[in-house]
């Protein structure tokens, strides 16, 4: 609980980017306890007018190192395309201001790279990104069954993240490769290959094949992760296929000791003899019986606790002076794997993530 | 008769399309039934036929975005032998797609400028007087045409009652934006003779905003089952809460595949909600 003086010198959060995600964490500042919208920062100063009509009393600006200046914001969520995060991100850290950076990192390892730097360059600033299938506790009681040996010994899994999005040629920066590093695996592959990092860390070796289905970046692609431990895995991301409305990440990880499913709904267990803390046969675990939940969901139905529940941590860690749940170092990783993804893809050979240039 | 006896079937419950026309989310052991049912719906006339039978089952109204498929099935006007319809607005769906190509605003624009000029004209004096605030990008007076727009489809089957969709509400809640349910409210009742009522996923806070705001609303859909999955802020202070509101409460069931259970009947009974929205496959199947 705070007290009434620690809550007055709350200067709260400026908000720089006014997409659809910057208008999500605009809202969950209005309802993430301690949260509260200082400023609103969008180059079009129509979009961020439309915005503060929607109800969001704060100031504009144009320019985020003006609002740094006049409204000195207790942090920055940064959610503008990520081909502009760099220069936004270095910006707050020079100015000391803590940031939450909207995933992916950037869209370029250099980019990544460089702004893993500068937060290196200031360990005393709380520095998170938005890898939001990271505080859903179904992914991270998962990886908590594979390390504790409740499948025994992991062999293989198969991934998938599908979204009913792209069914013809489309305009935008998400379809750009310049703009925003690729396609679907850069856009919304990102957030089940942090998932797949939670459960199996960085993979030695990936092969990819993809298809621009109808862009130019890939619209849908699939891969083989192979891990130094022997594991190896299947992974399809697709915005191009019918049924999923919304957004679905799905993990099966076969083990000598049964199956693990897991998804952004549901886990699930299939042991083939009981074993000291699960039955033989199915268990399972629902992500809305599975504590943290959210106490406001603005999308029950995708992740709606998840967006509550990492702007809740970010406010909390800026408060408490301490970093938050997924920083850069987890991003810079999902980048270099992102990277190698990418080069597979256009060289057609299974690429080792040691290689690590650029492409 | 009260709202909830006209629009209330077996159980109280009203009908729902959201899962059955290809909308929500489903886990994915649950896709395959689905997808059989929404191939059956790609016909209008297998639409029809099923909401026939279901409204001699004594199903009375459904629930429903504004869709294509589904004016089709519903013909040109209201007909007895069909549930009265309840519009959910807007439809955000198509919308959203939109928005990641062209940004929020310019999504929203776009569907504007593409419902046409005779559309706009359609709107009356009103509407094109609203056009102002539009380009001043006012978000209140936006949601207004964006809903003036989709009624204008659904008032031929003079709906009882227009529900805000729970992103729309919700967002008004956590914004703390009183306006956004008053431009809601003011576009029933300019293009419609319907009653106002709002869906939402966050039971507990929007009956203490409307409380705050001193907003009334004609009727509720929030998330109920007995097991309290997005009973927000907890089962307790939900069924408090529902046991106060002067207004009926229909169950959300949220994506879920199953009929609600007798558990979830008997928590619904003690808060005093009077059914349940049914987009289950249960109630389908026969389609």
């Amino acid at each position: 609980m705070s007290t009434a003086d620690e809550t007055k010198s709350w200067r709260g959060f400026a908000v720089a980017g006014l997409g659809k995600m910057g208008i999500m964490h605009a809202a969950m500042l209005g309802v993430v306890p301690g949260g509260r919208v200082a400023a609103l920062v969008d180059a079009k100063e129509k979009t961020a007018q439309q915005v503060r009509s929607m109800g969001v009393e704060a100031p504009i600006f144009t320019d985020l190192s003006v609002c740094l200046d006049e409204v000195q914001p207790e942090g920055v969520f940064i959610a503008s395309p990520q081909f502009a995060h760099r220069q936004l991100f270095e910006l707050c850290l020079e100015r000391g201001v803590p940031v939450f950076c909207e995933k992916p990192l950037a869209h370029t390892l250099a980019d990544a790279e460089a702004m893993a730097a500068a937060a290196a360059g200031r360990p005393d600033l709380p520095v998170a990104v938005g890898f939001m299938l990271a505080h859903n506790p179904l992914f991270e009681k998962a990886a908590g069954m594979l390390a504790g040996g409740d499948l025994g010994r992991v062999c293989s899994f198969k991934a998938s993240t599908r979204l009913s999005q792209v069914f013809a040629p489309m305009k935008g920066w998400t379809f750009s490769r310049e703009q925003a590093g690729g396609g679907v695996l850069i856009n919304s592959g990102c957030h089940l290959l942090m998932a797949l990092q939670m459960m199996f860390g960085p993979p030695a070796r990936v092969y990819v094949k993809a298809t621009g289905v109808h862009n130019e970046v890939e619209d849908s692609l699939g891969a083989i992760l192979e891990y130094a431990n022997g594991v190896w895995g299947l992974v399809e991301v697709t915005w191009s296929v019918p049924g999923h409305e919304l957004q679905t990440h799905d993990i099966e990880v076969t083990g000598s000791a049964g199956t693990l499913q897991v998804g952004n709904e549901i886990l699930r267990l299939w042991l083939n003899q009981r074993s000291r803390q699960h039955p033989a046969g199915w268990s399972q675990w629902l992500r809305s019986r599975t504590e943290p939940l959210a106490d406001f969901s603005l999308s029950p139905e995708y992740c709606g606790d998840e967006f509550y529940l990492e702007d809740k941590d970010f406010v909390e860690a800026v408060r408490k002076g301490r970093q938050p749940r997924v920083g850069v170092a987890e991003a810079l990783m999902i980048q270099r794997l992102l990277e190698a993804m990418y080069r597979s893809m256009s060289e057609g050979r299974p690429v080792e993530l040691a290689e690590g240039s650029e492409r | 008769m009260t709202l909830s006896a006209r629009l209330g079937g077996p159980a109280g419950d009203i009908l729902g399309l959201q899962l059955p026309l290809g909308g929500g989310a489903a886990v994915a052991d649950q896709l395959e039934p689905l997808r059989r049912l929404q191939t059956r719906f790609q016909s209008a006339d297998a639409l029809r036929e099923t909401l026939e039978r279901r409204r001699a089952d004594g199903y009375q109204a459904l629930l429903a975005l504004g869709e294509a498929r589904l004016f089709e099935a519903m013909g040109r006007k209201a007909r007895p032998e069909l549930p009265m319809l309840l519009p959910l607005v807007p439809s955000l769906r198509g919308f959203m797609r939109e928005a990641v190509e062209h940004g929020m605003v310019g999504a929203g624009m776009r569907r504007v400028w593409r419902s046409g000029v005779l559309s706009l004209v359609g709107l009356g004096v009103r509407g094109l007087g609203q056009l102002g605030p539009l380009r001043r990008s006012d978000f209140p007076t936006f949601l207004r045409m964006f809903i003036d727009l989709e009624l204008a489809a659904f008032a031929r089957y003079d709906p009882p009652v227009v529900f805000l969709h729970p992103q729309m509400t919700d967002l008004a809640i956590a914004l703390n934006n009183p306006r956004i349910i008053e431009a809601f409210h003011q576009a029933v009742a300019d293009r419609t003779g319907a009653q106002a009522g709002l869906a939402t996923e966050n039971f507990g806070a929007a009956t203490s905003a409307l409380a705050s705001w001193g907003i009334e609303t004609a009727a509720m859909i929030a998330p109920w089952e007995a097991a309290g999955s997005h009973m927000r802020p907890s089962v307790d202070a939900c069924v408090r809460a529902a046991r106060a509101c002067p207004f009926p409460i229909w169950a959300d069931r949220l994506g879920r595949m199953e009929p609600p259970d007798e558990e979830d009947r008997e928590l619904m009974k003690k808060a005093g909600v009077v059914g349940a929205t049914r987009d289950d496959y249960a109630i389908w199947a026969d389609a």
